[in-house]
């Protein structure tokens, strides 16, 4: 290894040792028998697991959250695919468009969530919902899945398609018999991007969540706000971490078995 | 092979933006037919293929086939087969549903389905291979999986783009006998689009050459070779030696015209559109020409010198340079011993009868003989 990769390797390896540091002591002193943040450990223990799965707020709020990701995850698989198939083509308007979709990733969080809410409740007279905050999320999570597509879509799939018009299928059967079972994989990645995305999500959701049933991060945002944090919320700060690491592992462990992150083998 | 029109095009016509691919063109193709067409690069002939196929919709034009109108048909209704450059073969099948494909679209019964993919298995010769993923095969194989997808709709055009292009040339021989078999076993009616004159002139029944859009002309391979009808023509199929001349004087009674060039005046047989003091290009092909001693019997003869030598198994290749610096190529068979070296001046001779005056540089209009014989 030469001296710049030597470089890189230990500034890298200070990074994430930096980043992870505080979440792997809360990850510890999760299992913590007292409640406690402060040196000394005191020993294992399994009971703030147990607590928080017996709190009503956090269970009905992680509920709101998976019902709410897996909403955005199906609507992003569904139009992402959509838009990525479609882009392959030269069409009228096709840079401008692509632009505004890309605009969804780059609008700041903040302004996103509160001119929703705004639509939401003002223009539309919407209640809040679960599904005011899956569309919301899903002009965030559209454009990540539009560029991972367009980046690992077989360049030979039009190919595919033209061999499968000429020998008889029409346009419904060539996507259900040759396009589809070709970007299977691909759509699994989009799909666990999404979800990991919409899980953790913040700032976008807090303005559309429903004030009495917010979803997780939101509950989490305005409980530890007010109150000294128990290490319930480190338990449960644990295990979505852990699902969240196992979720993108899988997605990237799918991505490079076909070449790398983002290019197609 | 009966006089039926299998294709019928008229007034074809596509453009992309600005460009014109195909510009209005009309040709025949019959029934049971091997069809190729020729040209080089961006003349027309894959955008003519893919709108018989409905893969591109033309800007006006009709298409029969069969006497049905397929313009604005969608792809999958015309009954067609197609083998591409890169095959397209189903990556995410085996060779048996590859081939299955076709009947399974269109709704063929299964036990129908299962009868008439062997069938076509046993005709190119893929039998026990069926299991076989796509990944697994030879190129060979490949292609013999691409001809049998298409073979078992009993289609009625098997169409063809360039599929030997990503060939090497052993297989590539080996794929054109089996092809050419193929179709004297089954009858199916073929278009078969390649910048290859070679493919054409083994394969093809009769040869269409197409240049920026046009036809230049359509004829037999013997008929596009022997008697190109313009320059063009002339110059894409096989090579030929060309000369800049004017006619000079024209024979009745030899049946000859005198054509006058800076290395020298030659004979050619009479043709009738060629008149006094007309610009003319002069050919010969290379395997007419007799080089050294027996050069002098032959009424046509010329100084040159030999820069090249390319000895090519079935026969040698001679570059020869004129007095006029142009280059002159000669094709001798079975060479025994060496006639003359490089750098030695001799003489080449040959046939009057072996010429050719082309007076048509091309059917694109705004063209002259010299900027054709420069390669436009």
């Amino acid at each position: 290894m030469n001296k710049i990769s030597l470089l890189i390797a230990v500034y890298l390896g200070a990074t994430i040792f930096l980043v992870y540091l505080p979440i792997s002591h809360l990850i510890l002193f999760s299992f913590n028998k007292i409640s406690s943040l402060y040196y000394p450990f005191n020993g294992w223990s399994f009971k703030w697991y147990e607590a928080f799965i017996e709190d009503p707020a956090i269970i009905i709020s992680l509920r709101n959250s998976i019902a709410q990701a897996i909403i955005t995850t199906i609507i992003t698989v569904i139009a992402s695919t959509a838009a990525a198939l479609a882009f392959r083509r030269r069409f009228r308007f096709q840079n401008p468009l692509f632009y505004i979709i890309l605009l969804g990733m780059i609008y700041p969080g903040v302004t996103l969530g509160l001119t929703n809410l705004i639509v939401d409740v003002q223009v539309l007279n919407l209640p809040l919902s679960i599904w005011t905050i899956s569309f919301t999320l899903s002009v965030w999570c559209i454009p990540f899945g539009l560029i991972i597509l367009l980046m690992r879509f077989d360049p030979k799939l039009s190919r595919y398609e033209e061999a499968a018009r000429i020998h008889g299928a029409s346009e419904w059967k060539v996507f259900r018999n040759v396009t589809f079972p070709i970007i299977k994989t691909e759509l699994i990645v989009v799909a666990l991007f999404a979800f990991t995305l919409a899980l953790g999500e913040v700032f976008r959701s807090t303005f559309v969540s429903p004030p009495t049933s917010p979803v997780l991060p939101v509950l989490l945002l305005s409980t530890l706000a007010s109150y000294p944090p128990t290490p319930k919320y480190f338990a449960l700060g644990t295990v979505i971490a852990v699902v969240s690491l196992a979720t993108i592992l899988t997605g990237g462990a799918i991505m490079s078995r076909r070449g790398g992150l983002l290019v197609r083998k | 092979m009966t006089s039926n029109k299998k294709l019928v095009v008229e007034n074809l016509a596509k453009r992309f933006g600005k460009v014109i691919a195909v510009n209005n063109i009309s040709f025949e193709i019959f029934d049971g037919e091997f069809f190729a067409i020729i040209g080089p690069s961006g003349c027309g002939k894959t955008t003519t293929l893919r709108c018989i196929a409905g893969l591109e919709n033309p800007d006006s034009g009709s298409m029969l086939i069969d006497g049905l109108n397929v313009s604005g048909m969608p792809t999958y209704k015309r009954g067609m087969g197609m083998v591409f450059q890169d095959l397209a073969l189903f990556p995410h099948m085996n060779v048996f549903d590859n081939i299955a494909f076709g009947p399974r679209m269109i709704g063929r019964p299964k036990d129908e389905i299962k009868n008439e993919v062997d069938e076509v298995i046993g005709l190119v010769r893929l039998e026990g291979l069926g299991d076989r993923r796509i990944t697994e095969l030879s190129g060979g194989e490949k292609q013999r999986v691409a001809l049998a997808r298409s073979l078992v709709l009993k289609p009625r055009i098997l169409l063809f783009d360039e599929p030997l292009g990503e060939m090497d040339p052993a297989l590539r021989e080996r794929m054109m006998v089996e092809i050419k078999d193929l179709h004297r076993r089954v009858g199916f009616t073929a278009l078969y689009v390649t910048h290859d004159q070679e493919q054409a002139m083994t394969l093809a029944d009769r040869i269409m050459v197409m240049n920026k859009g046009c036809i230049e002309q359509i004829g037999t391979p013997e008929e596009v070779y022997l008697n190109p009808t313009t320059l063009f023509v002339a110059k894409f199929v096989g090579t030929i030696n060309l000369i800049r001349g004017k006619v000079i004087s024209i024979d009745k009674n030899k049946k000859n015209i005198e054509v006058e060039t800076d290395v020298g005046i030659f004979l050619a047989p009479m043709q009738d559109e060629a008149t006094a003091g007309m610009s003319i290009a002069y050919a010969v092909r290379p395997e007419n020409l007799f080089v050294g001693k027996e050069a002098a019997n032959y009424a046509n003869k010329i100084y040159a010198k030999l820069t090249n030598r390319t000895y090519r198994g079935l026969d040698t290749e001679y570059t020869f340079q004129l007095s006029n610096d142009e280059e002159f190529k000669a094709l001798i068979q079975e060479e025994r011993e060496r006639k003359i070296e490089v750098g030695e001046e001799t003489t080449l001779g040959w046939r009057t009868e072996d010429a050719a005056v082309i007076s048509k540089p091309s059917v694109i209009r705004g063209l002259d003989v010299d900027r054709v014989l420069l390669g436009e």
